[in-house]
C-alpha cells in the first residue's frame, strides 16, 4: 500500500524538523488518497446504473429532504404527512431523526450560495461516499490516539475506507442514517478518548456536541450512550479514577443529555427510558467517587474504609431500589422490544413479528464475518491482545468496545456496522506492530537513554519505528503506571535476519493486496445494486435492465388521481410515496402494528372479507409484487406468511397461519394449495390471468417452481388496472359498489349470463317485507 | 353574428323544451303499433310535457339502446309483449347497462300477456320477484270495480298511495280519488335491497290467483295482502330510476276517466288514473324528486373569519375550502341543495321529521350533525353546520350522504387533513404559572454557576502546591 | 352536481343537449358575450375553396379565396371568420397571395374584441373592384374527438370531426366548396346534405377515394353555416402536448450547444373500456397491429449530435436507443409504458451539438457579435403528427451577452429577455424566452428557424475564471489568518500539561 513505501524512506532521508514536516505532508497526501479511494470504491452503482436512490428507507429520507429543501426547516419540523398511513397520517417531523436531511439540506444551500445549483438528488446520492471519506479520516485520528505508531492510524484509515462491512451501508445512493452516523460514531469516540486523555472541558464539550449530532442522525446513538459510561465505570473499577475522567464524563453527560433532548423524537427518553439509565447511574457514581476522593484527603485511612463501605452500600441500595421503583411505577419506560431481541434472538419471532420480518434484524450467519471483514477478522483478536499489553485508559476503551460490538454483531446483521470500526482499529494496530518490527533495515541495539530523552520531549520516536523503540515504550509504560499487567513488561526483542524481514513483509503485502481485491469484489457484486432496478445478463453478455418497479410507479404517478390511495405491503410504502407520489396505507416506518395487520388481513382473507376493509380505508388501487414470470424471488407470495402472521397477531380467530399450509405442512401454490390460500386476495391477485400467458395447463411459477392449477383464480371486487412488462408489479383497481345494490359475485355471475334461480321456487319460510 | 344568434336560438329552444331534468328522448317499446291508439291520451300528455317519443317494436332491427357506447335515449318505456323473448336489443344485460349509464326505465306489466323471461330475470336482479306461473293476477273481493268486472273481481280500485307515514319520505304520487288497476300483476319485493320501495301496495284483502288453472282453493298462494306491490320504484345508486307498473291497462284511455264504483259505495266516481299516470311518469322520468348539490364550502370559523356568513363579503381574506386544519379548530360547513320542480330549480326543504346531516369522519364518524337551513337563494337552500374539529389528527372527510326513497341520492365528500399542533402553537412557558418554579430554578442555577466560576477564577491557586500533588490535586 | 354527467351522456340527441343547456340556460347566455365588433362588409368572396386535411391527428385547413373589394375606397384588412369557440384552437395561421407566393407582408392576428375573427392585413391596400387571391393555411388543435369515446384495447379507433359545409365567412360568398382529405376509406358515417342545397343539384358530398367534396354551393349570405360531420377510422394515437419547454444553451468555452426538451404529453385518443390487460397487449405485440397507443417516439436529431439522454421524474428510462453516425443521429425513445387514450406521459430528453454548426461570428459591430441559428421546435417526428398546446423555447446565451435580437417565422405570443443564474455565474446568463401557442409538428426544424444575434464583449469571457481565482485566493488568505490566531488561554493550561508530564 501507499504507506509502506511512503513512511520508511522518508524516515531514512529526513531527520529532525524537516523530517517531521515532510512526514506530515506525506501523511496528509496519503489520507487524501485514502479518502479518494473510499469514495471511488462506492461509485459502482452510479457507473453501472445511474445516480438513483437505492432500496426502501432511502426513498423516504430523500422525500423528506426534498420537503425540507422546499419548505424550510420549521415547516419540516412541524411536518404532518397526510400521504402516508392513510387515513391516520404521520407526524413525520416529530418521529424521525432529522440529522441526515438537515445535513444534506445545508450542503445543498451552501452550494447554491456558492453559485453551484446542484440537484438535491445528486447530493443525497453522493452523501454517503463523501462521509465515508471523512470516516476514514476520523478513524485515523482515533487510532493515532491508541498507538504511537502513525502507520497504525493510516492502516486503520485504509481498512475503514474499503471494509465491505461499512460499504454495505454507504454505497452511493444508499441515502440512509448510517451514511453519516458511522462517521459521527467514530469521531465522537475519538473526541471522548481525547477528552479522557487531556481531561479538558473543551474536549468534553466537543464530545457532547458530536454526540448530540449523532443523536439527531441515528437511533444507534444508544450504543454510545451505553459505551462511554461503561468505559468510565470500568476505569473506576480498575481504580483508574482521575479528575480527567471526572471532568470529561460529567461535561459530556450534562451537555450531551441536554443536546439529545433537543431532538423531538428523543424528547424525554434520556431521563425516562431504561436504555439511558446506565449513563445516569454512572454519572451519579462518579459524583460519589469524586466526593470519596475528596474525603480521602481529609480523613485518616482507618475511618475512611468504614465510611466508604457504609456509604457505598447505602447509596447503591438506595439507587437500585429507586430505579426498580420507578421502572415498576412506569415513570421509567421498560426496555423496548428491539432491545430484548438483542439478548434473546428468538424473542422477536414470537412477540413482535414485524421486527422479525425485517431481514436485517436476523442473527448473523458466521460466513458474513469473513465476507464483510476478510482478513481483519483474524487480525482483530491480535489487536485486542496488543491493547492488553499496554493497558492505558484508551486501550481499555478498545477492549470494551470490541467485546460489546462483537456480541451485538453476532445477534443482528445490521450491527455488523458498529463492529467494523473497532475491527479496523484493532487490526491496524496489530498489523502496524508487525510492520514496524519487520520493515526496518537497520538492526536494533539496546541503548535506552538517548531514545528515552527523544521520547520525553514528545516527538513521536516511532518515525524510525524499530523494535527497541517498542522496548523503550514498554519500559516507560511500566514506569508510568506500576499497575499495568505483568505481561506488558517484555524483554528487548529484535529481528536480525533480512530473510525473515523480507519474508514477513512480502506475506503481509500479499495479504493486503488480497484484502483490497476481496473488498472490491464484494462491493461490486454484493452491495452495489439499487434493488429498484434489476440487472440481468443477456446471452451475449450485454446487460439487460429490468425496470418494472419504476414502470408501474410512474404509471401510477401519471395516470391516477393525485389522491388515489394505494394499498401495498409495507415494504413498498416508501417507494410508492417517493416514486409514484401517491398516498399509501402503510410504509416502512412500522409505527402502527394494527394498521399493518389490517393490510395483512385484507391481503390474506377472502374477497368478501377484504372488500369492506378496503372500502373503509378508501383504497383505490392495490399493488402486489409477483415474481412468478421472471423468477424474482423477493415477491409478495414469499413474504405472504409474514402478512399472515402479523394479521394473526391481532385477529387470531380470523386468520390462522396453519390454514395456509397443506396437511403435510408444506407452503404450496399449486393444486395442492389449501382453499384458504387459494381464496386469499393476495393469491388471486398474484396469479389472476397468469395462465392466459401459457398454453392450457402449462402455467408454471418460476419462483416456487411449481405448476399452477389449470383454472386461474377469478376476481370480483377488484379489476386489473395495470401490469408491468415482466409482471413484477401488478396493480388492481378496487371496484365501486354495484349500481343495483347486488354484491359483486352476483353481479359478475349476471354479467356472465347465468340467471339467478326463480325466487318463487324458494323453499323454507317466506320472508315478509316490513316498511 | 348569425353564428352567435344560432347559439342563442339553441338556448331558447332548450328553455321551452323538456321539463325533465335529464332530457326528453323517450323510447317506447310496444309490440304491434295498433296498440298505440289505446294510450293516445297518455302519449299526448307526455308530449305536452316536452318528451320526444320514439316508438319501436321489440324485434325491430333499428332498435338500439346505445349509440357509440352512450345511451341513445334518456328514458325507456317498456309495454308488455305477447312474445316470450324481448329480442337481442333489449337483453337484460343491455337494460342493466342502460340503467348504469343513468337512464330511466318504466316497465308496465299485464296479466293478459305473459311476462318475458328476460324481464323476470332482470327483475330478479333488482330483487323483485313475480309470480312463477305467468298469467296469475291480483284479485280482491272487497274493493274491486263493480261496473265492468263485476264477477271477476280483477279490477282493483285503490285510493292514492299513503307514503307519508314513513320517515323522511315525501309523497310524489298522491292523487285524490280512486285508481283503477285492471288485471294487475303483483310483485313481491325482497327485504335486502334498500334501493327498492313500493309506491302502491295491494290492500290486505288481495291475493294472487291464476284464473287458468281450475284447481279450486289455491294452496301455497304466491303472496297475499300488502306483500303484493302493484307499483314498485327502484332507484339505483346513480339515481337512475326503474319503475314497475303492475297493470298496463291503467294507462289506457278507457281507464283514464272511467266512472267506477266500489262494492258498498253508493255512487260511481271518476278514476284518477290520468293524474296518477302523470305523477308516476313525472317521478320516473326525473321531473320530480330530483336533487342537485350547488356549492359546498367549509372554512375556518376562528379569528377574523369567526361568524362569517357570506364569504364574498370579506373577499380574499377568507380562504374557502382549505386543504388542512388543525386539531380543535372551529370549522364552518355549508352545502347548497336545490330540488327540480317542474321546469326550474327550487330551494329544497327536507320532509317533516327529517334533516340533512353532515358527518366528519375518519374510518368512523367523529361528528354527525343535523344541518340547519341558514339561507335560501331563488333556487336553492343553503344548509350549514358549525363544529369543533376533534382532537385527533388524520385525514378526515366532510361527508353529506342524503339517501331517501323517491329522492335522488346526494353524496358529497370533501377530504381535509387535520394536523397536530405546530411547535410554536403551544403556550409559552412563562404563560404557564405552574412552570415558574422550574424557570426560576434554571436562572438560579445559571447565576450560581457564573458566581462560582467568578469566585474560582478570583481565588488563584498558590504556585507552591503544584509540585507536591499529582495532577488531580493540583486542580484544587 | 350528479345529474350533469347523466345529461352529458345523452348529448348525441338534440333534445337532451337542449335539456343540458336547460340546466344552465342562464349561464349559456353569458358564455357568448355580445361582442361589439362587426367586420365592415367591404369584400365579397368571388370563389372559395376550403381544403380540410384530416390525414394527421389534427386538421390542417387551406382556404383559397378570390376576394373582391366592393367598397368605395381601398381596403387593406380582410376579416376571417371561424366557427364559434374554435378561435382559441387555431394555430400557425399564414396568409399569402396565391398568384405570387413570394410576395411578403401579409400579417394575421386575432381581433381583440371579437370571439371569432382574424384580421389579415395586406402589404398594400386593395383598390375598389380589384380582386385578390388569398391562400390561407392554419391548423386547428383538439378539434378531433374519438367516437365511440371508449374502445377495447385492440379495437379500431374512429374520429369524429364536425365542421360547416359552408366556410364560415364575414362576407357574402358567391361560390364555394369544401374538400375533405381523409386518411382511410373506412368512413362509417359522413353527413349527406340534400341535393337541393347543392348548386349543381348533384348528391352531396361527392366521394372520390379518400376525398370528400361538399358543394359547390351558390350565393350564401355572410355568416351562413351548414353543420356537417364526418366519422372515419384513425387507429393512431392523438398525441397532444400540453406543454413543451425547450432550453438551448450556448457555451463558447466548450464550443457546445446543449439542447433539453421537457414534454408533457397526453393521448387524446379513445379511452380503454376495460382496464389495461398485459396479456392482450403481449399477445398482440407479436403481429404488431395499428394501435391507438403511443409506443415509441423518434427524435431525428441534427447530424453530429452526441450524448443524448431520455429521463423522467424518477430517473433514466432504460428503454431508449441512440444511434449516431455520419449521416444521421436518431434517438428512439420508448415510454415506460404504452400510452393509451386518456393516459399521459411526461419526460425529458436532451443532447449536445457542436456549436460550430449553429454559430457564426460576424465581423464588425461592437465587441464580437455572433449569429446563432437554431430550430425553434424539434421534438419527436411521428407519422400521425403531434400538436403542441404551448411551446416555450429558452435560449441561454453566454454570460454578459448584450443587445440580443431574434427573428423567426413562427407566430409568437410573447418574447422576453432575462437573466438565468447557474453554475459559477456571477451575474447570470442572458436568456431569451419565446412562447408560441397552438403549434403543430409541421413547424419542426427548418420551417421555424430561430435566428438570434448578440454581442459578446471580450471582457465577459474572462469574468468567470477571474472570479474563481479571486475566490480561491480569498479562501487561502482567510485560512492563513485563522491558522495564525492564537486562542490559548495562556500559561495556566500549559502549566497543567507540563505538571502532568513531569509527574
Amino acid at each position: 500500500m501507499a504507506l509502506t513505501d511512503s513512511d520508511n524512506p522518508a524516515s531514512f532521508f529526513f531527520k529532525g524538523e524537516t523530517g517531521r514536516n515532510t512526514r506530515g505532508l506525506l501523511r496528509l497526501i496519503i489520507l487524501c488518497t485514502i479518502a479518494a479511494a473510499a469514495v471511488a470504491s462506492r461509485l459502482f452503482s452510479v457507473i453501472r446504473f445511474e445516480s438513483i436512490i437505492h432500496e426502501f428507507d432511502p426513498w423516504f429520507n430523500f422525500r423528506a429532504t426534498k420537503y425540507l429543501v422546499q419548505h424550510g426547516f420549521y415547516a419540516f419540523w412541524d411536518w404532518f404527512d397526510d400521504r402516508t398511513w392513510h387515513p391516520l397520517g404521520r407526524v413525520t417531523g416529530g418521529t424521525l431523526y432529522p440529522g441526515l436531511m438537515v445535513t444534506s439540506g445545508s450542503i445543498y444551500h451552501l452550494l447554491r450560495f456558492l453559485a453551484m445549483p446542484i440537484d438535491i438528488r445528486n447530493i443525497c446520492v453522493l452523501l454517503a461516499p463523501a462521509f465515508s471519506g471523512l470516516t476514514a479520516f476520523a478513524t485515523y485520528l482515533f487510532t493515532s490516539e491508541m498507538s504511537e505508531s502513525p502507520s497504525a492510524g493510516l492502516l486503520a484509515a485504509v481498512f475503514m475506507g474499503i471494509a465491505p462491512g461499512y460499504i454495505s451501508r454507504s454505497v452511493a445512493g444508499s441515502y440512509d442514517n448510517e451514511a453519516i452516523a458511522i462517521f459521527l460514531l467514530v469521531y465522537t469516540f475519538y473526541l471522548w478518548i481525547k477528552a479522557v486523555k487531556v481531561g479538558s472541558i473543551m474536549w468534553g464539550a466537543l464530545t457532547a456536541l458530536f454526540y448530540g449530532y449523532m443523536v439527531s442522525a441515528w437511533g444507534g446513538y444508544v450504543f454510545i450512550t451505553n459505551l462511554l459510561p461503561l468505559h468510565a465505570f470500568v476505569l473506576i473499577c480498575m481504580g483508574r479514577y482521575s479528575p480527567r475522567l471526572y471532568v470529561s464524563y460529567t461535561t459530556w453527560y450534562a451537555l450531551g443529555t441536554l443536546a439529545s433532548m433537543q431532538i423531538p423524537f428523543v424528547g424525554f427518553l434520556p431521563i425516562r427510558s431504561s436504555d439511558h439509565m446506565a449513563a445516569l447511574g454512572v454519572f451519579g457514581l462518579i459524583q460519589l467517587v469524586a466526593f470519596t476522593e475528596f474525603v480521602r484527603y481529609q480523613l485518616p485511612t482507618k475511618q475512611f474504609q468504614t465510611l466508604l463501605r457504609a456509604s457505598v452500600f447505602l447509596v447503591f441500595g438506595g439507587a437500585f431500589a429507586g430505579l426498580v421503583l420507578l421502572t415498576l411505577s412506569g415513570t421509567i419506560a421498560p426496555w423496548s422490544g428491539r432491545f430484548y431481541s438483542l439478548w434473546d434472538t428468538g424473542y422477536a419471532k414470537i412477540h413482535i413479528p414485524i421486527i422479525a420480518s425485517v431481514s436485517e434484524h436476523q442473527p448473523t450467519a458466521w460466513p458474513a464475518f469473513f465476507f464483510d471483514l476478510n482478513m481483519l477478522i483474524w487480525l482483530f483478536p491480535a489487536g485486542v491482545y496488543m491493547c492488553f499489553r499496554s493497558l492505558k485508559d484508551e486501550q481499555v476503551f478498545i477492549v470494551i468496545y470490541a467485546v460489546l460490538a462483537s456480541y451485538f454483531a453476532g445477534v443482528m446483521v445490521r450491527l455488523m456496522l458498529t463492529l467494523t470500526p473497532v475491527v479496523c482499529v484493532a487490526a491496524a494496530m496489530a498489523l502496524s506492530q508487525i510492520l514496524d518490527t519487520f520493515l526496518v533495515a537497520s538492526s536494533p541495539e539496546d541503548n535506552s537513554t538517548d531514545t528515552s530523552s527523544s521520547k520525553a520531549n514528545g516527538a513521536p520516536s516511532t518515525a524510525n519505528g524499530s523494535a527497541n523503540a517498542n522496548a523503550i515504550k514498554d519500559k516507560l509504560a511500566a514506569a508510568f503506571s506500576p499497575d499495568t499487567l505483568r505481561s506488558t513488561k517484555s524483554p528487548v526483542v529484535g529481528i536480525y535476519s533480512y530473510l525473515s524481514k523480507s519474508l514477513i513483509a512480502g506475506a503481509i503485502t500479499a495479504y493486503l493486496l488480497l484484502f483490497v481485491l476481496h473488498c472490491t469484489w464484494v462491493t461490486s457484486n454484493a452491495y452495489s445494486s439499487p434493488s429498484v432496478v434489476l440487472a440481468s445478463k443477456l446471452p451475449d453478455g450485454s446487460q439487460h435492465i429490468i425496470d418494472d418497479y419504476r414502470e408501474a410507479y410512474y404509471w401510477l404517478r401519471q395516470n391516477t388521481a393525485p389522491t388515489a390511495k394505494v394499498m401495498a405491503w409495507w415494504d413498498y410504502g416508501y417507494q410508492i410515496g417517493g416514486m409514484a407520489d401517491r398516498p399509501t396505507l402503510v410504509d416502512n416506518n412500522t409505527w402502527n402494528n394494527t394498521h399493518i395487520a389490517t393490510v395483512g388481513k385484507a391481503m390474506s382473507s377472502r374477497e368478501e372479507v377484504s372488500y369492506p376493509i378496503m372500502r373503509q380505508h378508501e383504497v383505490d388501487y392495490v399493488l402486489v409484487v409477483f415474481g412468478g414470470l421472471l423468477g424474482y424471488s423477493g415477491d409478495d407470495i414469499n413474504k405472504f406468511l409474514w402478512m399472515v402472521r402479523i394479521a394473526e397477531g391481532i385477529w387470531p380467530d380470523e386468520i390462522k397461519e396453519r390454514d395456509f399450509f397443506t396437511s403435510r405442512g408444506e407452503y404450496r401454490v399449486d393444486d395442492e394449495a389449501t382453499p384458504t390460500m387459494r381464496n386469499s386476495l393476495m393469491y388471486k391477485m398474484s396469479y389472476y390471468n397468469y395462465n392466459a400467458l401459457f398454453p392450457a395447463g402449462q402455467a408454471t411459477d418460476r419462483v416456487r417452481g411449481s405448476k399452477l392449477p389449470a383454472a386461474g383464480p377469478e376476481l370480483s371486487t377488484v379489476e386489473e388496472a395495470f401490469t408491468s412488462e415482466n409482471w413484477i408489479i401488478r396493480i388492481y383497481k378496487v371496484k365501486d359498489l354495484d349500481n343495483l345494490g347486488r354484491n359483486h359475485q352476483e353481479a359478475g355471475a349476471f354479467e356472465k349470463g347465468n340467471k339467478r334461480k326463480k325466487a318463487g321456487k324458494r323453499r323454507g319460510p317466506r320472508v315478509l317485507r316490513v316498511e | 353574428m348569425q353564428l352567435r344568434l344560432l347559439g342563442l336560438l339553441l338556448g331558447l329552444l332548450a328553455f321551452v323544451s323538456a321539463l325533465s331534468a335529464q332530457g326528453g328522448q323517450l323510447l317506447v317499446v310496444l309490440e304491434e303499433q295498433g296498440e298505440r291508439s289505446k294510450y293516445s291520451q297518455f302519449w299526448s300528455d307526455l308530449e305536452a310535457r316536452g318528451f320526444h317519443l320514439t316508438f319501436r317494436a321489440p324485434k325491430d332491427t333499428s332498435l338500439a339502446l346505445f349509440r357509440h357506447g352512450v345511451p341513445a335515449y334518456s328514458h325507456l318505456l317498456l309495454l308488455p309483449t305477447q312474445s316470450k323473448g324481448l329480442g337481442p336489443a333489449l337483453a337484460p344485460n343491455l337494460i342493466v347497462d342502460f340503467i348504469n349509464a343513468g337512464s330511466n326505465v318504466l316497465l308496465a306489466l299485464s296479466a293478459e300477456s305473459s311476462v318475458p323471461s328476460a324481464v323476470s330475470s332482470l327483475l330478479l336482479e333488482l330483487d323483485i320477484s313475480l309470480p312463477p306461473d305467468r298469467n296469475s293476477l291480483v284479485v280482491d273481493h272487497f274493493n274491486y270495480e263493480t261496473k265492468q268486472a263485476g264477477d271477476k273481481h280483477d279490477v282493483l280500485l285503490l285510493p292514492s298511495p299513503e307514503l307519508a307515514g314513513r320517515k323522511g319520505v315525501k309523497n310524489f304520487f298522491s292523487v285524490d280519488g280512486l285508481i283503477a288497476f285492471p288485471r294487475a300483476v303483483g310483485a313481491v319485493l325482497g327485504n335486502a335491497s334498500p334501493l327498492l320501495s313500493s309506491i302502491l301496495k295491494a290492500p290486505s284483502t288481495a291475493y294472487t290467483y291464476n284464473p287458468k288453472d281450475e284447481a279450486e282453493g289455491v294452496e301455497d298462494v304466491f303472496a297475499t295482502g300488502s306483500q303484493l306491490s302493484l307499483v314498485t320504484a327502484f332507484q339505483a345508486r346513480n339515481s337512475a330510476r326503474f319503475t314497475v307498473l303492475g297493470s298496463v291497462e291503467a294507462l289506457q284511455d278507457t281507464w283514464f276517466d272511467a266512472s267506477v264504483q266500489t262494492p258498498g259505495a253508493s255512487k260511481a266516481t271518476q278514476t284518477s288514473n290520468r293524474a296518477f299516470a302523470e305523477k308516476l311518469t313525472r317521478w320516473t322520468f326525473m321531473e320530480s324528486g330530483v336533487l342537485r348539490v350547488g356549492t359546498v364550502q367549509h372554512y375556518l370559523n376562528e379569528g377574523i373569519q369567526k361568524g362569517v356568513t357570506n364569504t364574498t363579503s370579506l373577499g380574499a381574506a377568507v380562504d374557502v375550502n382549505p386543504g388542512i386544519y388543525r386539531i380543535k379548530n372551529d370549522v364552518h360547513y355549508s352545502i347548497e341543495l336545490s330540488e327540480w320542480v317542474g321546469d326550474h330549480w327550487a330551494p329544497f326543504t327536507p320532509p317533516q321529521s327529517d334533516a340533512v346531516q353532515v358527518e366528519f369522519s375518519m374510518l368512523s364518524p367523529f361528528q354527525r350533525l343535523d344541518m340547519r337551513p341558514s339561507a335560501t337563494t331563488p333556487n336553492s337552500t343553503i344548509f350549514t353546520a358549525d363544529f369543533k374539529v376533534p382532537d385527533q389528527h388524520g385525514i378526515f372527510n366532510f361527508f353529506v350522504e342524503y339517501r331517501r326513497p323517491f329522492y335522488t341520492n346526494v353524496e358529497e365528500k370533501r377530504t381535509v387533513t387535520i394536523r397536530h399542533f405546530a411547535h410554536d402553537e403551544w403556550p409559552r412557558s412563562f404563560v404557564i404559572t405552574g412552570a415558574y418554579p422550574w424557570i426560576s430554578g434554571i436562572w438560579v442555577t445559571v447565576a450560581g454557576w457564573v458566581g462560582f466560576v467568578a469566585l474560582w477564577l478570583y481565588s488563584k491557586p498558590a504556585a507552591a502546591k503544584v509540585d507536591l500533588k499529582v495532577g488531580g490535586a493540583a486542580k484544587r | 352536481m350528479r345529474l350533469l354527467p347523466c345529461a352529458l351522456l345523452g348529448l348525441t340527441s338534440l333534445a337532451s343537449a337542449a335539456a343540458d343547456a336547460n340546466l344552465t340556460h342562464d349561464a349559456s347566455r353569458n358564455t357568448l358575450p355580445p361582442s361589439t365588433f362587426t367586420p365592415p362588409p367591404h369584400f365579397r368572396n368571388v370563389n372559395l375553396v376550403r381544403n380540410i386535411n384530416l390525414e394527421k391527428s389534427y386538421p390542417r385547413e387551406t382556404l383559397n379565396v378570390v376576394i373582391e373589394n366592393i367598397a368605395a375606397q381601398p381596403q387593406d384588412a380582410y376579416y376571417l371568420a371561424f366557427e364559434p369557440g374554435t378561435l382559441g384552437q387555431i394555430g400557425g395561421l399564414e396568409a399569402k397571395d396565391k398568384k405570387e407566393p413570394e410576395r411578403t407582408g401579409f400579417t394575421a392576428e386575432a381581433v381583440e374584441d371579437s370571439s371569432s375573427y382574424y384580421r389579415i392585413t395586406f402589404p398594400a391596400p386593395l383598390p375598389p373592384n380589384e380582386q385578390l387571391t388569398l391562400s390561407i393555411t392554419y391548423s386547428t388543435l383538439a378539434a378531433l374527438t374519438p367516437l365511440p369515446a371508449q374502445i377495447n384495447q385492440n379495437d379500431k379507433q374512429y374520429l369524429h370531426h364536425a365542421f360547416s359545409a359552408y366556410a364560415p365567412s364575414a362576407y357574402a360568398t358567391a361560390k364555394q366548396k369544401t374538400k375533405l382529405k381523409l386518411p382511410t376509406t373506412d368512413v362509417p358515417d359522413a353527413t349527406t346534405l340534400p341535393a337541393s342545397l347543392n348548386a349543381e343539384g348533384k348528391e352531396d358530398p361527392q366521394k372520390q377515394g379518400t376525398s370528400y367534396t361538399y358543394g359547390p354551393y351558390g350565393e350564401q349570405a355572410a355568416g351562413a353555416l351548414q353543420p356537417a360531420s364526418v366519422r372515419y377510422e384513425f387507429t393512431k394515437p392523438l398525441t397532444h402536448s400540453r406543454l413543451l419547454e425547450r432550453d438551448i444553451e450556448v457555451s463558447h468555452w466548450g464550443g457546445n450547444l446543449a439542447t433539453e426538451e421537457r414534454h408533457w404529453l397526453t393521448n387524446r385518443g379513445a379511452t380503454l373500456k376495460t382496464p389495461f390487460s398485459r396479456v392482450t397487449y403481449q399477445q398482440s405485440a407479436y403481429y404488431n397491429p395499428p394501435s391507438s397507443a403511443l409506443k415509441e417516439l423518434r427524435f431525428p436529431l441534427a447530424v453530429g449530435s452526441a450524448d443524448a439522454y431520455f429521463i423522467d421524474d424518477i430517473g433514466n428510462v432504460s428503454t431508449s436507443r441512440f444511434r449516431s453516425n455520419l449521416r444521421e443521429a436518431n434517438l428512439e425513445a420508448k415510454p415506460r409504458y404504452p400510452v393509451f387514450g386518456g393516459w399521459s406521459y411526461s419526460f425529458k430528453v436532451g443532447w449536445n451539438g457542436d456549436l460550430g454548426n449553429y454559430l457564426r461570428r460576424v465581423k464588425g459591430g461592437a465587441g464580437e457579435s455572433y449569429v446563432l441559428k437554431v430550430p425553434f421546435l424539434e421534438g419527436p417526428k411521428q407519422a400521425e403528427g403531434i400538436e403542441y398546446e404551448r411551446v416555450v423555447t429558452r435560449v441561454v446565451l453566454p454570460e454578459g451577452a448584450t443587445n440580443v435580437h431574434y427573428e423567426t417565422t413562427i407566430p409568437l405570443v410573447s418574447a422576453t429577455t432575462g437573466l438565468h443564474r447557474t453554475f459559477l455565474d456571477t451575474r447570470g446568463r442572458t436568456t431569451l424566452t419565446l412562447t408560441a401557442v397552438n403549434v403543430v409538428d409541421d413547424w419542426r426544424e427548418e420551417r421555424a428557424a430561430l435566428v438570434v444575434t448578440y454581442n459578446l464583449p471580450v471582457g465577459a469571457r474572462f469574468r468567470k475564471p477571474l472570479a474563481l481565482c479571486a475566490g480561491a485566493l480569498a479562501l487561502f488568505a482567510v485560512s492563513w489568518v485563522v491558522g495564525n490566531v492564537d486562542v490559548r488561554i495562556g500559561r495556566a493550561s500549559k502549566g497543567l500539561v507540563g505538571g502532568r508530564k513531569a509527574a
